[in-house]
């Protein structure tokens, strides 16, 4: 999966997730001040991503950070080495 | 009445001599405290004097205990508390791979993660890291994520997903709303808020759930430790969810009339005023 691919594919998760359709932008906040997708979603999110991949995420460079955007979730997939 | 229990867990008494004392205590000293208006308030829970005396001496025991715990001399007389222990269960299904634990707040706090704690084994606990006292992260493996900061949330339940999936431990309660979403009871008479994010990871790791309860057994704590059994699987996600909060929650309904030296009176049923008052 080439890197414009594959944050086309975590923006569609996570649209999925808040069952929007409307523009979610890399800052666009996935918590209650954004897109209101609350802990269990980005559980959801994250394990969504993992089987879209095939490739399992690792606890090291979790961050609040890299679950609170889209933006947050790609460089978190890609320090993964999956970008 | 307010610093009783600093001033009885620091007076150098043995710790069972401690806690008869309060036995003794209990006898009038609920009627002086907030519990008495509580328990006005709520009869279908609270059923008469005795059973505050019960309730007031659960507070103060387990406010010693828990001084007791967070003292690195003084956790072995605490855990000596402790009545022998059935494990084969719960080794048996962690030895195939992750397990959670589901516990609750009854009983005296923090018992049991200090109990699984002394046992060594991999655990995540979610737990509020202000009550923690400053020797223990450094002294264990485990890990401990606090489910009251909220911008930590959605990294606890990811960490705690990717521990079960290797095989770790995980110990946390589903019976105080921490924020987000939240499932309602209304049972004895009030409402009742549950989290649902350990059944969300029970449903998505497909791992084995223990209700493990340390309870008081007279002046001793005994745990209890179950297998809880997963709702049918081709229920959809909320009624799955919502199956798994009704078997967790008919196992707690059980306790909390019928032995109310194991409640806690935190802020789910007290806002933690009656504590406070014992200076818990």
């Amino acid at each position: 999966m080439n890197p414009s691919s594959f944050a086309e594919m975590v923006y569609a998760v996570v649209r999925d997730q808040a069952a929007t359709q409307a523009a979610i932008e890399a800052d666009t906040p996935l918590g209650a001040d954004g897109l209101g997708i609350d802990s269990v979603g980005c559980l959801e999110i994250v394990l969504e991503i993992e089987r879209r991949t095939g490739m399992p995420l690792r606890d090291e460079h979790l961050t609040a950070e890299s679950l609170a955007t889209p933006g947050g979730l790609i460089r978190l997939l890609e320090q993964a080495g999956h970008g | 009445m307010a610093g009783l229990v600093p001033t009885v867990a620091d007076s150098g008494l043995p710790l069972s001599w401690q806690l008869r004392l309060l036995r003794a205590t209990a006898v009038a000293g609920w009627r002086q405290t907030r519990l008495r208006r509580w328990a006005k308030a709520h009869p279908e829970i609270a059923r008469g004097p005795h059973w505050c005396r019960r309730a007031w001496w659960g507070v103060a025991a387990g406010g010693v205990v828990q001084r007791h715990l967070g003292s690195l001399s003084q956790r072995h007389a605490a855990l000596a508390l402790l009545e022998p222990t059935d494990w084969s269960e719960f080794d048996a299904a962690r030895s195939a791979g992750g397990v959670i634990v589901a516990t609750a707040h009854l009983g005296p706090p923090k018992f049991l993660m200090h109990v699984l704690l002394e046992r060594q084994l991999p655990l995540v606990v979610w737990t509020n890291a202000a009550d923690l006292p400053d020797w223990l992260p450094a002294s264990t493996t485990a890990s401990f994520l606090d489910p009251l900061l909220s911008e930590e949330r959605a990294v606890l339940m990811v960490k705690s997903a990717l521990h079960l999936r290797t095989g770790g431990i995980l110990l946390g309660a589903a019976d105080m709303q921490t924020g987000g979403r939240s499932q309602e009871f209304d049972r004895l008479g009030r409402l009742w808020q549950f989290s649902p994010g350990l059944p969300a990871l029970a449903r998505r790791l497909a791992v084995p759930v223990f209700l493990m309860l340390a309870l008081w057994q007279g002046n001793r704590v005994q745990i209890s430790c179950r297998r809880l059994e997963p709702p049918e699987a081709e229920l959809a996600d909320e009624p799955w969810q919502q199956g798994w909060l009704d078997r967790y929650w008919s196992e707690l309904e059980k306790i909390i009339p019928s032995q109310p030296e194991n409640l806690r009176f935190l802020r789910g049923i007290d806002q933690g005023r009656f504590r406070r008052e014992l200076g818990v």
